[in-house]
């Protein structure tokens, strides 16, 4: 129980982004150890308080099908339907991307029984974006001359979860917390990569965003590569 | 309390001491947080007003169709709308959905639309809230590293904690409603943030009065010169392509 109390206000002071916490997390004895312990708590509390304002939610949204059935039907009333309708092709054009979209949103759309998933996929999610993240800014930090070992890396950025808390503001439904999680992340994550590594401000900096660059790369070219695709393939050569 | 109030008045009125006063308290970074989270809710009472009636009363048709007719009105400079056969069109959209917004918003959600309509107001209210600490935070940390290029420096928490006090003329955002000179109060709160960001920054980071505006201003022009080259490299991309 001391080990989670211990955690918690940890995080708390991360969050305020107190150097001191990060220092403290680089000398424990167990930093990874009590980082999993941080990521696995804040998870289980975001995706506890999630269940409750996704209940919520799901209870003030209006049902999507009679939403769909209403529209569809407005919708053939329209002058221009009237016209568009008499090319077969375009009606049967019509229901495959109306239903796709709204096969799209009734998916999306918040759940009692997704959001209780969630106790179990949120904490799986946290600990290894956790991982997946720790490694490369390691790598990114040791290659511009950090001096901290992976596990002190690993220690001060489980502290950069704490932001997820603020997740459990989805209890009031509605509520979009945004990039807010992301930023503050961003910020502990560079205070932690600075202090573990004793590493100017400037290369913190590189350190803590490389491995978004990487991975922001990775997706262009995946992006630039699937449109080039497209394009032969429209162009028929 | 007052001694709280007087040193945020002070620094308002861009006095060196109350930047001081506000840095010397504890938890300088919570109190920023505190502070931007008051003064966001307050500026957005009205707006959160307006929308909880908005949302807890039905719609009133006949809105619907005055908006639609103004439309059609204010449409009448472009050169298409001159075709009776569009107007005509237009007339027949009308009606049609003026009843389907009546249908739609007859669709019940599992609870009581006095409710709902609490709920949606509530959290849209509080997302204004988040997204000013997101972007204090975010653009915060730019002007930063702006700052430590120019020669500045300051300690994350203890810059962020004083450039905070930007939120503060933003009160004036509440006035916006006042017919006449509303906008122009509004337009004299924004024009204060900056200038009282402007001073924190040449507070917290030791730079003088001209690299703090640089400073300041240096990541909105990084993004827009950002955004014009993507722009082109996406549509030379396609051009390319296509």
């Amino acid at each position: 129980m001391d080990g989670i109390v211990g955690s918690l206000r940890l995080g708390w002071n991360a969050l305020l982004l107190k150097e001191d916490a990060y220092e403290e997390m680089r000398a424990d004895a167990n930093p990874v150890v009590k980082g999993l312990i941080l990521i696995v708590v804040v998870g289980l509390i975001v995706a506890l308080f999630g269940l409750v304002g996704n209940i919520l939610e799901w209870a003030s949204t209006p049902d999507l099908n009679e939403i769909r059935d209403t529209v569809f039907y407005y919708l053939t009333q329209m002058p221009w339907w009237k016209m568009a309708g008499q090319d077969p092709n375009f009606i049967k054009n019509f229901d495959q991307i109306w239903n796709f979209n709204w096969s799209l949103a009734t998916t999306l759309a918040p759940t009692p029984g997704k959001a209780a998933l969630d106790i179990l996929l949120v904490p799986i999610a946290l600990v290894v974006r956790w991982l997946i993240y720790g490694v490369l800014a390691y790598l990114f930090a040791r290659w511009l001359g950090g001096t901290g070992d992976l596990s002190e890396t690993l220690g001060v950025l489980a502290l950069a979860v704490a932001p997820q808390a603020l997740n459990a503001l989805n209890l009031i439904p509605f509520v979009e917390v945004g990039n807010l999680v992301s930023i503050w992340a961003i910020l502990c994550a560079y205070l932690g990569l600075k202090t573990v590594h004793k590493l100017r401000w400037n290369r913190a900096m590189y350190a803590t965003v490389l491995p978004f660059l990487l991975v922001i790369a990775a997706a262009v070219l995946a992006g630039c590569l699937g449109s080039a695709i497209f394009a032969i393939l429209v162009k028929g050569g | 309390m007052a001694s709280l109030l007087n040193s945020l008045w002070k620094t308002v009125i861009l006095d060196d001491a109350g930047y001081q006063e506000w840095r010397e308290r504890p938890n300088i970074l919570l109190r920023a947080i505190l502070l931007i989270i008051v003064v966001s809710l307050v500026a957005g009472l009205v707006s959160f007003a307006v929308n909880l009636v908005d949302r807890v009363t039905p719609p009133q048709l006949a809105d619907i169709e005055e908006g639609m007719n103004a439309w059609m009105e204010w449409s009448q400079y472009f050169p298409f709308s001159q075709d009776p056969e569009f107007q005509r069109q237009w007339r027949d959209m009308t009606d049609v959905i003026v009843p389907m917004v009546r249908d739609l918003a007859n669709v019940q959600a599992p609870l009581p639309r006095g409710i709902t309509g609490f709920l949606n107001a509530l959290g849209s209210w509080l997302s204004r809230a988040l997204a000013a600490i997101g972007g204090w935070l975010f653009y915060g940390a730019l002007v930063l590293i702006a700052a430590n290029l120019l020669g500045g420096s300051a300690k994350l928490a203890d810059f962020l904690g004083t450039v905070a006090l930007y939120v503060i003329p933003g009160l004036l955002l509440l006035l916006k409603p006042v017919p006449c000179v509303g906008w122009l109060l509004a337009l004299a709160g924004t024009i204060w943030s900056i200038v009282v960001y402007v001073k924190a920054t040449s507070v917290a980071t030791g730079l003088d009065g001209g690299k703090a505006f640089l400073a300041v201003i240096l990541p909105f022009l990084a993004f827009l010169v950002l955004g014009l080259v993507l722009s082109a490299l996406v549509v030379l991309w396609f051009a390319i392509l296509f």
